[in-house]
């Protein structure tokens, strides 16, 4: 039983773990149910406009509850579909609400691409799910991801037994690391979204794994991080890319030839 | 000279499953040893998995020098661009 009566308040990143945590206990045979869903409380409103509910109950709360014009509803969305999602869904919602080219988030859009890839690499069932806020007056894009792999720590536990879940988080956004399931696979996911959101846009970028929250965030010694130990458990890996609007560069929409 | 366009192949530069679908066109045109162009017209960006499943794998059959020498990537974005020279010329130096 999911009681919301005590829920005051949810970032996005709480969207999409709570989302997620009832898909994986629903596929682990247990019965959710969810109760004091009060409509007139904010933090109901905000799920229930961010289709929360629509998704879990097959029903909103409110008859006119409607997707805010600065979120991207919460979607589940298979990686084989996310490459088109990311192309013609988000690039040209974020293009607009911000007034920057498309070509301003291509960096942005390859290392989404890779966390989906990512995901279709590690999770049996291969489904994200994914939730994008737009804070106008902060400056800032917050999106969050989830999916309901094995997590982190586990997959790199199975080429460094006996690391600790946030050491395994850490390891894991190196340059370079990979876990090498399948060909092709670089490890060069979590590298660059680190360097594309932390490293060039002063944003900052948060895993939740397993039994780890780690925060990466920029300073004066370049991209550090910090770890939260014993923080509960997150079943699959939740990731919350927090971008800084008034940072990114507006790149013309021409095409150029590689020159090398 | 011969172009090859990305889109003919594959729907977009995203997975390492896409790349594979990509290199044996590459490596063919490689082979050939004649100047060809590949043309990302209607791609908006490449991931390093889509990368290093197209483009990596010819540095087994031929030089870095080679592939700058004969290989013409057009229509392209920064992007795409940054992902295949860091790509290639990090693996290049692995190999040597």
């Amino acid at each position: 039983m999911i009681d919301f009566e005590k829920l005051t308040f949810i970032e996005p990143a709480g969207v999409v773990f709570l989302s997620n945590l009832i898909y994986w206990l629903d596929h682990h045979g247990t019965e959710v149910e969810l109760i004091n869903a009060n409509g007139n409380v904010s933090a109901v409103r905000y799920l229930d406009d961010s289709r929360f509910f629509e998704q879990h109950c097959g029903q909103k709360i409110r008859a006119d509850s409607t997707p805010r014009s600065t979120t991207i509803p919460l979607l589940r969305i298979a990686p084989s579909r996310s490459h088109d999602w990311l192309e013609f869904t988000l690039l040209p919602w974020l293009a607009k609400n911000i007034g920057l080219t498309q070509a301003s988030f291509f960096d942005l859009k390859t290392c989404l691409s890779e966390l989906f890839n990512n995901i279709k690499e590690h999770t049996q069932l291969e489904i994200g799910s994914i939730f994008v806020q737009h804070y106008p007056n902060l400056n800032r894009i917050n999106i969050s991801l989830a999916d309901f792999g094995i997590g982190i720590p586990e997959k790199v536990r199975q080429v460094k037994p006996g690391i600790s879940d946030s050491d395994a988080v850490v390891l894991a956004v190196k340059e370079g690391f990979t876990t090498k399931s399948i060909p092709g696979n670089a490890g060069l996911g979590l590298d660059l979204l680190l360097k594309c959101v932390v490293g060039t846009n002063d944003g900052q970028v948060t895993v939740y794994s397993g039994h780890a929250i780690v925060r990466f965030l920029r300073s004066k010694k370049g991209i550090i991080n910090r770890p939260v130990e014993d923080v509960g458990l997150c079943p699959g890996t939740t990731i919350e890319i927090n971008l800084r609007t008034d940072r990114i560069v507006n790149l013309p929409e021409e095409r150029e030839e590689l020159e090398w | 000279m011969v172009t090859i366009q990305i889109r003919d192949l594959v729907s977009g530069a995203n997975t390492a499953d896409d790349g594979i679908v990509v290199f044996p066109h590459l490596h063919s045109a490689m082979a050939s040893g004649a100047r060809f162009v590949v043309s990302f017209d209607r791609v908006q960006t490449a991931t390093s998995s889509f990368v290093t499943s197209a483009f990596v794998p010819l540095l087994k059959s031929f030089s870095f020098g080679d592939i700058k020498k004969l290989m013409r990537v057009t229509n392209s974005t920064r992007q795409i661009n940054q992902m295949i020279k860091t790509r290639l010329e990090r693996a290049a130096l692995v190999n040597a």
